[in-house]
């Protein structure tokens, strides 16, 4: 019954807005949908994947992921769509506003003794969170040896570390992410291209810089990038933070915001709350710069109307500082199987080249490129734009610093 | 054999019971961690240690100020709006138009007004749009309403939407308190009518509208959704920063979050027992200024009397252009500043949102239909008890949950059902629905039974019709209008719950309401705008159909 009304309301759908490119696509989407699957597999089915199929039929997965962003949640529910089609399984995004109310409720139920049926099935996550999750045994895995779509990963990608945690296969990748700056080059021509010049910038122009308010994972992620730079990119914050050494790496930091803040959007006494909000302030002209961290973000946003023709993605020229961001199912999981079929799935290349199209959501793809262009479907834009990358620091820098910066500036 | 009388006690005292649970619960839940007690995280032996983590929290102080004065200077002002408007227009010609405005902005759900207001009136909402090409000022000198420091806009925003509840309030106690009467009397003496309301009117009219008022400082001081999208955020109010905490992935900051919680019941407390004494004061103790024989008004009365209109405009205007402002940006796809129409349209948002939506109606309009029933049922049982054995509800029952800070009774509630892993997360919230739902419906039901003529049912048994029949056919019929009534207020307050509903069902129950803040985190105004609109949508087809039901009852 779903299908059927899903269909008619396409029918529908196109009926009244002919012409629109975006619309055109998702159709032509949902209906190669069904062919998918049926398609030569690249590799070796691991054993009992059949059997986890047959499991996973019926299960409803509640998958707990950030809702901040309108293209991610548009791109989840046309995949879930997909999903039942193929394999019977109910794919619910639960958005949240702050994937760390996730990991609460997690610790939460293991604190209680739940140990099966969990809220959570499956969970986006990444860096200090993993790391919370795999310290304490929460994850259920490898999961590695289970995908069947795990050999088309790109290996040259670091799949195998979480900011330089090893993952040991208890998470898969699932799109890389690249901190990057936005700007609308009719405005702007040449932007600050270090920390530096942007403080420079944000003297010269009063009111129109400013980041998401950390822990917001933004705003951790500019005052990481931030204390690369000014530290020279020291050799520390790669190993666990230690605390003789703390005051002395970060001391620039901490100047340099204070600088910041004074000339900063709002007077430094309100921040944006998300790298979404810094997008709309940019739209509106009260910021000149807004944070992403998808190398594509304009372009996906200027698909969405959020951004004039005009706005460019770019990264400072040191590089961006990048990771990957992982799936991952917790051990209490109420629907393991299920969950093994929705990460699977979101690992085809049917699925990680819409991911990757600036039309849909425009997060690049972590599969072998040859995988993506071995299908029948035409090429579409793909927009693979990437950046030198920065390496991510040890998670207890992120820790840290979000902890300093409350004490420094929460209040 | 069970007599019929026993039922009743048996089904009175079960309702309490349930009613009465999460209050239990909630208290339990809060108070022993917040002195160190919780087994399940080692914690064993009672201690003050989570209360100096509290008052050690740099944010602490900075945090509970905004809250005392965004809670004050929204009082303040709901005060200030409902008194000078029922001064001004009370019994007047456009009294009954009035009347009829104030329910649809009542009904208008907070979250939606909310995101209405943002695009109204940020430095690139709409109105600053309007006056940028006439004054040419830049947005960084604009006036900041939104997340703005002192929490103004916040203040402002919540005085709307709270004078038409307290007006609302007022219409039952103002007729019983015969206010021409006492017009007549006073001018007779030589005073204007106008000293009459302050010096006679006012203070009766106060002693009226306390339970409301309450109500109305409880909403303030622990309003969580509203505030994340209006409030400043750096420091943010105190509910906004317990539920940070009760959120914080490191479970060391639950005891710090139960001291909390209890530090704002305390400060509830504090400024409700304040304003009692202020009343008090200017009322009984320092009232020379009722009987000082001043007859005129003085400076500001005239000033604050010429103004009134405007408030009216400003309560009228703001929620309506915020509606308008939904509309708008829900159909737009570029709207750039400072454009006063949106540049291109679209029906794509729509048409993206549209079966996500359908499945969040089924959920709300679920939770909201069982709630309201459960309620309706429990607050029939009450109510026949009472007329039985003289006997009411404890006043406790249904005061606690209205003026008590939301935020710290589900937390304790929340940690309780740690100790119960397997509950179904759609009853637990059906449940927590109940505690809030169950006070309105109570007191919208009560009136009717009160009123009801005994006579009837006695008539109809003396005829022979049993008891239970005569009840169903007989009695239920009469009150008909009376049980419209309450359902449609227990929907209204069901259907805009966040807090319990996002605590209690661990994320899995996603209703309209959960949605709508949810997606604000995502800043994309033309979903905000779709989701503030059909949030409105459901209460707002509540309203429409009590009032075309009473307008029929009324032809008949």
């Amino acid at each position: 019954m779903d299908t059927i009304y899903s269909q008619n309301f396409s029918h529908m759908a196109t009926k009244i807005i002919k012409g629109n490119n975006m619309y055109k696509f998702v159709i032509h989407l949902m209906l190669i949908g069904f062919s998918v699957f049926s398609m030569p597999s690249f590799a070796q089915q691991p054993p009992h994947w059949d059997e986890i199929q047959e499991q996973a039929k019926g299960q409803t997965v509640y998958f707990y992921a950030w809702g901040g962003s309108p293209e991610v949640n548009q791109y989840l529910s046309k995949i879930a769509r997909t999903i039942y089609q193929q394999s019977q399984v109910t794919l619910k995004q639960v958005k949240v506003a702050d994937i760390s109310e996730a990991i609460q409720q997690l610790l939460a139920e293991k604190t209680a003794g739940k140990h099966e049926k969990g809220n959570v099935d499956l969970i986006w996550i990444n860096g200090k969170n993993f790391k919370t999750l795999k310290d304490n045994n929460m994850l259920y895995g490898p999961l590695s040896t289970q995908l069947p779509n795990w050999a088309l990963l790109d290996k040259n990608l670091p799949i195998e570390l979480d900011f330089a945690k090893p993952t040991q296969g208890y998470e898969a990748p699932w799109g890389i992410g690249q901190l990057v700056f936005i700007y609308d080059h009719q405005h702007l021509p040449h932007p600050p291209l270090s920390f530096a010049e942007l403080l420079t910038y944000a003297q010269q122009h009063p009111n129109k810089i400013s980041y998401p308010q950390p822990p917001e994972f933004h705003g951790s992620s500019f005052l990481k990038a931030a204390l690369i730079e000014l530290s020279h990119d020291n050799p520390a914050l790669y190993k666990p933070v230690k605390p003789a050494d703390y005051a002395t790496i970060t001391a620039p930091l901490w100047h340099y915001l204070d600088q910041l803040h004074k000339v900063a959007w709002r007077k430094g006494q309100q921040f944006p709350q998300s790298s979404a909000q810094t997008i709309q302030l940019l739209d509106d002209g009260e910021l000149d710069l807004a944070i992403a961290f998808n190398p594509n973000a304009a372009k996906t946003a200027i698909n969405n109307g959020s951004l004039p023709e005009t706005a460019r993605t770019y990264a400072f020229k040191a590089g961006a500082l990048s990771n990957l961001h992982f799936l991952a199912i917790p051990a209490n999981s109420s629907a393991k199987q299920g969950a093994l079929v929705v990460i699977n799935t979101l690992l085809s290349p049917e699925a990680q080249r819409d991911k990757a199209n600036t039309q849909i959501w425009g997060d690049p793809s972590v599969l072998l490129p040859q995988t993506l262009t071995q299908t029948s479907q035409p090429v579409l834009d793909q927009g693979f734009q990437r950046f030198p990358s920065l390496s991510e620091l040890d998670p207890s820098w992120q820790i840290a610093l979000e902890k300093s910066w409350k004490t420094r500036y929460g209040h | 054999m069970v007599t019929r009388s026993q039922t009743l006690r048996l089904a009175y005292f079960s309702a309490i019971l349930i009613c009465s649970m999460p209050l239990l619960i909630g208290l339990i839940g809060t108070l022993a961690p917040a002195f160190s007690w919780l087994p399940i995280l080692d914690l064993h032996q009672p201690s003050l240690a989570s209360w100096r983590h509290l008052f050690h929290e740099p944010v602490l102080w900075r945090s509970i100020s905004l809250t005392i004065f965004i809670t004050l200077c929204s009082t303040a002002l709901t005060l200030l709006f409902s008194f000078t408007l029922l001064m001004r227009f009370y019994n007047s010609k456009y009294w009954s138009w009035i009347t009829g405005t104030l329910s649809p902005i009542f009904a208008l759900p907070h979250v939606a007004f909310a995101i209405g207001f943002t695009f109204l009136l940020s430095p690139s909402g709409w109105i600053f749009r309007l006056l940028h090409p006439i004054f040419n000022i830049s947005q960084a000198h604009a006036w900041i309403l939104v997340n703005d420091t002192h929490g103004l806009g916040m203040s402002l925003a919540l005085a709307i939407k709270e004078t038409p509840f307290l007006l609302l309030m007022s219409i039952a106690p103002l007729q019983q308190l015969n206010i021409n009467q006492l017009l007549t009397v006073g001018t007779s003496l030589g005073y204007q009518p106008k000293q009459v309301w302050y010096k006679i009117i006012m203070p009766l009219w106060l002693s009226y509208l306390r339970l409301p008022i309450a109500a109305i400082i409880g909403y303030s001081l622990s309003v969580v959704d509203f505030s994340l999208i209006l409030a400043p955020l750096r420091p943010a109010p105190f509910a906004v920063q317990i539920w940070q905490w009760i959120k914080e992935p490191n479970l060391a900051m639950l005891p710090v979050a139960a001291a909390a919680s209890l530090l704002l019941l305390v400060l509830a407390l504090i400024i409700l027992g304040g304003l009692r004494y202020t009343e008090y004061l200017l009322m009984k103790k320092c009232n020379t200024w009722q009987f000082n024989g001043q007859r005129q008004s003085g400076y500001w009365g005239k000033l604050i009397s010429t103004i009134t209109p405007l408030f009216y405009g400003v309560m009228i205007l703001l929620p309506l252009l915020s509606v308008f402002m939904l509309a708008l940006w829900s159909f737009s796809f570029r709207w750039r500043f400072p454009d006063i129409l949106p540049q291109s349209w679209t029906l794509k948002f729509w048409m993206s949102q549209w079966e996500n939506l359908h499945s969040l109606f089924a959920t709300s309009m679920s939770i909201a239909l069982l709630s309201t029933f459960i309620s309706l049922l429990f607050s029939i049982i009450c109510l026949e008890y009472k007329q039985k054995n003289h006997k009411g509800l404890p006043l406790i029952f249904l005061v606690i949950p209205l003026v008590v800070p939301q935020v710290g009774l589900l937390f304790g509630v929340q940690i309780i059902t740690l100790y119960f892993p397997y509950l179904d997360p759609f009853s637990t919230v059906v449940w927590g629905h109940i505690l809030f739902v169950f006070p309105y419906v109570y007191l919208s039901l009560a009136p009717a039974w009160q009123a009801f003529d005994q006579r009837y049912l006695q008539v109809a048994t003396s005829l022979g019709t049993p008891p239970l029949k005569a009840w169903f056919l007989v009695k239920l019929p009469l009150l008909k209008n009376g049980l419209i009534f309450a359902i449609i207020v227990g929907m209204g307050v069901s259907l805009t719950q966040y807090l319990p509903t996002l605590i209690l069902g661990s994320g899995r129950i996603a209703t309209i309401t959960t949605e709508a803040v949810a997606i604000t985190s995502g800043q994309d105004r033309r979903i905000m705008a779709i989701y503030g609109l059909m949030q409105a949508l459901l209460p707002f087809i509540l309203i429409l159909s009590s009032f075309h039901y009473s307008q029929r009852v009324h032809k008949r």
